[in-house]
């Protein structure tokens, strides 16, 4: 049985690998979270995960003087406030040494799992572990989107140094491949946080729960745009509640909120559910609750999955909120095969057979 | 916008500010006095009606944007101008760029422009590190600086070591920090801000605590007992904080730890308080004896931040 670290830098890493750590645990592996500091610290990971291995405990005080002496002579050429080049610069290279010191301790772990590359902590983990010859695992972590990859190739440095990458559909296969991630490290496994069952709800009244994106990328005027779904929902017996996205630091909104810790909870009590360009709307289709995207008054926000799947609808003025409760007449026909092409549900058996392959070979 | 046309050949300082704070203010002021020419340039519209109002001064208003052209972003940072950033064969912009500079970075062109346009001996900045401003220091030539608010962070002092070579001195409201200072090998000037007279009184301090962020988890779980509180022999009974995320956090946390972290000024001001981390504002504002502090292998640089504060008795960091 082999040791699997699973890097948790803030808590939705914990929230989208749990399920197959959890897994993995219960085939007989010994998984414990690993950590490092995260100054900005908004949502500490330490907060609920129980026992963890701090990378920084594996520091030394020549690596924190030879940090300080590169960043004395380095500058950092770059349009952005000299607090964050410095401060940035600092945080990644303690990591990076960090990281060195614990993969090549004693206590090293036989593979890694991190939920993408293309982080400060993640980058230089993947890096380590591929030149020490360290399975590292990578999944694909939300929405992949075009433009991310047109203008940054995100995708392309999703997996650069990873053994894996494990990615939730074809349609992710097809995106990865063209953005020029081999083919041969890419498996299609589902989203391994899906892996839930379906709740009992408590009442008959359905329950719409418009999951908001983060405000500053939000498409219209959210506080008019919220009243007046409130409103359409009280006038027409449904129980309607606002579910702020997880990366909103204050968010205080005149309306029921939904922040339940993890979003998969949230939308296994939702009935209806209005987005806009989220993850979300993939996970509530393949979870089977009916999306709606919203875009009032304004044009198309980026890359809508309407455009790409007609039976999904669209409401763009208030006068539209009547399709809420018509919603019923046209989602089902929406088929599997276009969902599934786009997320499944994770298969965990074939995540941890690839994981297990992986660890047998080093 | 106009820019300015300066006709003598007197010394002209190009001040970049976006605070006004008393040591700009006294700047601008003393400048003039002393028959300079002085051009001051900021990025807010609030700080340009206070310079005004307050120093009597026009200011020039230069908007610096957030920059969201994520393209321009791939062209100068991945990797750009960093291409040359690599530690033990690791390229340092791939662990840089997306997840940490995209975030913060500004549309600095019209500051560019205008700097280009005027003829200046010294740039006088306002040393205050997350403003957009600051975005450009790198590139503007011979500089004083005026302290704002803090000297003592690693962030302020590797750009004070990186660029002593063209800092002329650095201004600042406090005689400690001339010690600090001259580890970098750069002269001081204390500016004294007369204070209101305060009669001698006889402080009563109450029991020690600690100050906690939840920057600071590791160091706190490397240094405590959870239980109790307890660094070698010493129990610490009451944990504080100015930071209201810190407080909610905290228990969730260190869930051994039975101990509420308070606001400070719920206690009497503690007559030792143990930090993780050197901060100078948490110090003046809380106002303790003591102070002692806890920084694993030196993270925080505590070493070298409280160098010249007689506050702190002692730096634990191994």
């Amino acid at each position: 049985m082999a040791n699997i670290a699973i890097f948790v830098g803030r808590k939705h890493h914990a929230q989208k690998l749990m399920n197959i750590g959890r897994f993995l645990a219960y085939r007989g592996h010994t998984v414990f979270p690993l950590t490092a500091n995260n100054a900005i610290n908004i949502d500490p990971p330490q907060d609920g995960i129980g026992d963890y291995v701090h990378a920084y405990h594996y520091l030394t005080q020549e690596n924190v003087s030879s940090v300080d002496s590169y960043i004395q002579e380095k500058e950092v050429r770059s349009n952005v406030p000299q607090f964050w080049k410095d401060y940035s610069l600092r945080e990644l290279m303690l990591s990076y040494l960090a990281f060195n010191n614990y993969l090549t301790s004693e206590d090293k772990p036989d593979a890694v799992l991190i939920l993408h590359e293309n982080n400060f902590w993640t980058k230089p983990l993947s890096f380590l572990c591929e030149q020490l010859g360290i399975p590292c695992f990578a999944f694909q972590e939300g929405l992949l989107r075009r433009k991310d990859q047109d203008d940054m190739k995100k995708q392309t440095f999703a997996c650069e140094y990873s053994t894996k990458l494990f990615v939730w559909g074809d349609d992710s296969k097809r995106q990865y491949v063209e953005a020029g991630v081999p083919e041969n490290k890419i498996v299609v496994t589902g989203a391994p946080h899906l892996a839930h069952n379906k709740i009992q709800k408590e009442n008959d009244r359905k329950r719409v729960v418009y999951f908001l994106p983060l405000l500053q990328h939000y498409y219209g005027k959210p506080q008019a745009d919220i009243e007046a779904i409130a409103a359409y929902c009280r006038n027409n017996g449904f129980d309607f509640a606002v579910r702020p996205h997880p990366f909103e630091n204050s968010l205080e909104i005149p309306f029921v909120t939904d922040k339940r810790e993890n979003v998969i909870d949230v939308i296994l009590d939702t009935d209806i559910a209005l987005v806009q360009h989220s993850t979300t709307a993939l996970e509530c289709l393949v979870l089977g609750t009916p999306v709606i995207e919203v875009a009032f008054g304004q044009k198309n926000f980026i890359e809508p999955l309407h455009k790409e799947q007609p039976l999904i609808p669209v409401i763009k003025s208030y006068g539209e909120l009547s399709r809420v409760g018509e919603l019923e007449n046209y989602i089902p026909k929406i088929s599997q095969d276009w969902i599934w092409d786009k997320i499944r549900i994770g298969d965990l058996d074939l995540i941890a057979n690839e994981i297990e392959a992986h660890i047998d070979q080093h | 916008m106009d820019t300015p046309y300066i006709f003598n050949n007197k010394k002209t300082y190009l001040i970049l500010t976006d605070n006004l704070t008393s040591l700009v203010a006294g700047f601008i002021d003393s400048a003039l006095v002393s028959g300079k020419n002085v051009v001051v340039v900021t990025s807010r519209k609030q700080v340009q009606e206070q310079i005004a109002n307050n120093v009597g001064f026009p200011t020039f208003l230069v908007p610096i944007p957030p920059e969201n052209d994520n393209k321009l972003f791939f062209d100068t940072n991945m990797p750009g101008n960093l291409e040359e950033l690599e530690y033990k064969s690791f390229p340092l912009w791939k662990g840089l760029s997306i997840d940490r500079l995209r975030f913060w970075q500004v549309n600095n062109g019209l500051l560019k422009e205008f700097i280009s346009k005027i003829s200046f001996d010294t740039a006088v900045i306002d040393f205050d590190l997350l403003s957009p401003l600051s975005s450009i220091w790198e590139e503007i030539g011979q500089l004083i600086i005026l302290k704002s608010q803090t000297l003592r962070t690693p962030e302020h002092f590797s750009f004070l070591v990186r660029n002593r070579e063209r800092v002329e001195y650095v201004v600042t409201d406090k005689e400690m920090d001339v010690s600090y200072l001259s580890q970098a090998d750069l002269q001081a000037k204390v500016w004294s801000v007369e204070k209101e007279f305060e009669p001698p009184i006889e402080k009563v301090y109450g029991l020690d605590a600690i100050y906690y962020d939840k920057r600071y988890i590791w160091q706190f779980n490397e240094y405590f007992d959870g239980k109790h509180l307890v660094i070698g022999n010493t129990r610490f009974p009451q944990a504080i904080s100015f930071d209201r995320p810190s407080i909610e956090l905290f228990p969730r946390c260190h869930p051994n730890a039975h101990v509420q972290v308070m606001p400070p000024n719920t206690i009497t001001t503690p007559k030792r308080l143990i930090m993780f981390a050197y901060d100078e504002e948490v110090i003046d504002r809380i106002s303790p004896k003591e102070v002692l502090i806890y920084d694993p292998y030196n993270v925080n640089r505590a070493v070298e931040m409280s160098v010249g504060d007689e506050r702190v008795v002692r730096v634990i960091n191994g």
